[in-house]
């Protein structure tokens, strides 16, 4: 048990470790903004601020897919012990970099994303018919599909912003999102809700 | 169209609520002289912060007046055919609105800290304070109220006066934007409020980090920690429902990569790192961590709010 619980505490600093690498990301983007404005105010009128965009767009992709790697390993590791969880880690990491080397990243990007989801939809469907082994490191049924249906929003969030951004579908689906999102965050704070009660921390 | 009576009720509300804020920052500074002084006069920040909000309401009450005297007297009319092209129904947290709303938001959350904790009541007036005083000092809504809607409307006008067509286009080409996709917008009434309640608090919250992060200071972690949660709830969903307004009002414009919505994006992160290894705080795990997350995301807010001023982009006033 020891084992698992430095591996969950591995995967929250590298989520940490990759939220605070998109953080300097989006300082250096400030920073070159300010800075191209200050040259030029109207610098956001030319090609310069469309190859600044693109530019940071292709930056901040990889930061993405590893936060998206590591939400994809946190899933199975909800009903997974050590070694069995290891291997479809390591199996999901093996697949991100021959999707990325075969398709590049945008492709990568979605298998994995549709990947994650499907896992997380196959997890909330166990969770359902309360598979006893489902480890989650809040305690309480509430709060942990709380915390489940908040990330899947999340999932649904980034494949549409990613994949269906352009289509006619796309703000129906980020509504979709943003239902999943908000309602996962209310549970997962505030798991008492549901029971009319003050939530507990 | 009735300027002459909008002009009356902007110097009348300017007149009356300037001195209302002076008072608002003299009771501040008592709040948190009061605050921490110790149990003798601790018992005077009941009333006081009954003062404040009072006090505060009444500058709101101030404006309202002001956004109703410009939606019945100040319609956007198109100047050749005289049609009525809309009215503006301005909420009350535009330009520095927005700073008193916070300075609500913030001494209603410490007041209710004082009649739970008062012990920890002394930290939670200093926001209180230095908020008032910001805003007394560099961000008064009654000095000049609405400056930069005045200041177009009156352009619009006088263009109209001088009979400039490329003038009268251009103006009236931005109050309608404005109007449409900024003043009116149903967005304006969840996007802004949410976010200065999740900015509310963040800064309370930081005022229970500040104490530490070391064995003493659990049950104030503790309570930094059911601020946040609730800061990170809302500031998630004002910054969801941002993203379609920014599809339809500023589609044509270069708001992808802007400054603010970068930083603003950085705030949710750290904060959204900050829950994360609190997961692992009330282990005795990843407590500094956990601290200087905290503390370090609460800074960013202040830049992100800030960079408004002084980073030009599509979200700032600079």
């Amino acid at each position: 048990m020891n084992k698992i619980k430095n591996f969950d505490q591995y995967l929250i600093l590298l989520t940490a470790a990759g939220f605070a690498a998109i953080g300097v990301v989006m300082g250096f983007a400030t920073i070159e903004h300010f800075s191209n404005t200050l040259a030029d105010p109207g610098w956001s009128q030319t090609q310069v601020y469309l190859d600044y965009v693109s530019r940071y767009d292709r930056i901040l992709t990889p930061l993405i897919m590893f936060e998206i790697l590591l939400l994809a390993i946190c899933i199975p590791r909800r009903f997974l012990q050590d070694k069995p969880l290891l291997m479809i880690s390591a199996a999901i990491l093996t697949l991100a970099a021959i999707m990325f080397l075969i398709a590049g990243a945008l492709l990568s990007i979605t298998v994995i994303l549709i990947f994650s989801l499907v896992m997380q939809i196959v997890t909330l469907a166990i969770f359902y018919l309360r598979y006893p082994v489902m480890r989650f490191l809040k305690a309480g049924k509430t709060a942990q599909f709380g915390s489940m249906i908040a990330h899947l929003g999340i999932l649904i969030f980034i494949i549409d912003v990613i994949a269906i951004k352009d289509q006619a579908v796309h703000l129906r689906v980020f509504w979709i999102a943003t239902f999943f999102i908000v309602c996962g965050f209310i549970l997962l704070f505030y798991p008492d809700i549901l029971k009319g009660k003050r939530g507990q921390a | 169209m009735d300027v002459n009576s909008y002009l009356s009720t902007r110097e009348f509300v300017s007149l009356v609520g300037y001195p209302l804020s002076i008072f608002l920052l003299a009771v501040s500074l008592l709040l948190l002289v009061a605050a921490n002084s110790g149990r003798k006069f601790r018992p005077y920040c009941g009333p006081l912060f009954g003062l404040q909000i009072g006090v505060i309401g009444a500058g709101f009450l101030l404006i309202i007046y002001l956004h109703v005297s410009i939606m019945q007297n100040l319609p956007l009319v198109e100047p050749f055919s005289g049609s009525v092209i809309g009215r503006f129904y301005i909420p009350p947290w535009v330009e520095s609105e927005r700073v008193l709303y916070w300075l609500l938001l913030v001494s209603v959350i410490a007041f209710r800290i004082f009649r739970r904790q008062p012990s920890l009541t002394g930290r939670a007036a200093v926001p209180v304070f230095m908020l008032a005083a910001f805003m007394v000092i560099l961000e008064n809504p009654f000095k000049d109220p609405l400056i930069s809607f005045h200041d177009g409307y009156m352009g619009f006008l006088q263009a109209v006066s001088l009979s400039d067509m490329a003038a009268i286009n251009d103006s009236l080409r931005s109050l309608a934007g404005k109007m449409f996709g900024y003043y009116n917008s149903p967005y304006m009434w969840i996007h802004p409020p949410l976010l200065f309640f999740g900015y509310a608090l963040f800064t309370i919250s930081v005022m229970f980090l500040s104490y530490g992060e070391g064995r003493n200071n659990k049950r104030r972690m503790k309570l930094a920690y059911s601020h946040i949660k609730l800061g990170f709830l809302v500031l998630t969903i004002a910054l969801l429902f941002g993203y379609p307004w920014a599809l339809t009002a500023w589609k044509d414009l270069p708001w992808w990569w802007d400054p603010k919505v970068n930083s603003s994006i950085l705030m949710w992160v750290l904060y959204s790192s900050y829950l994360h290894t609190y997961l692992y705080y009330s282990q005795g795990r990843l407590t500094k961590l956990t601290y200087f997350t905290g503390m370090f995301a609460f800074a960013v807010l202040l830049f992100t709010f800030f960079s408004g001023y002084f980073i030009p982009g599509v979200h700032s006033s600079s």
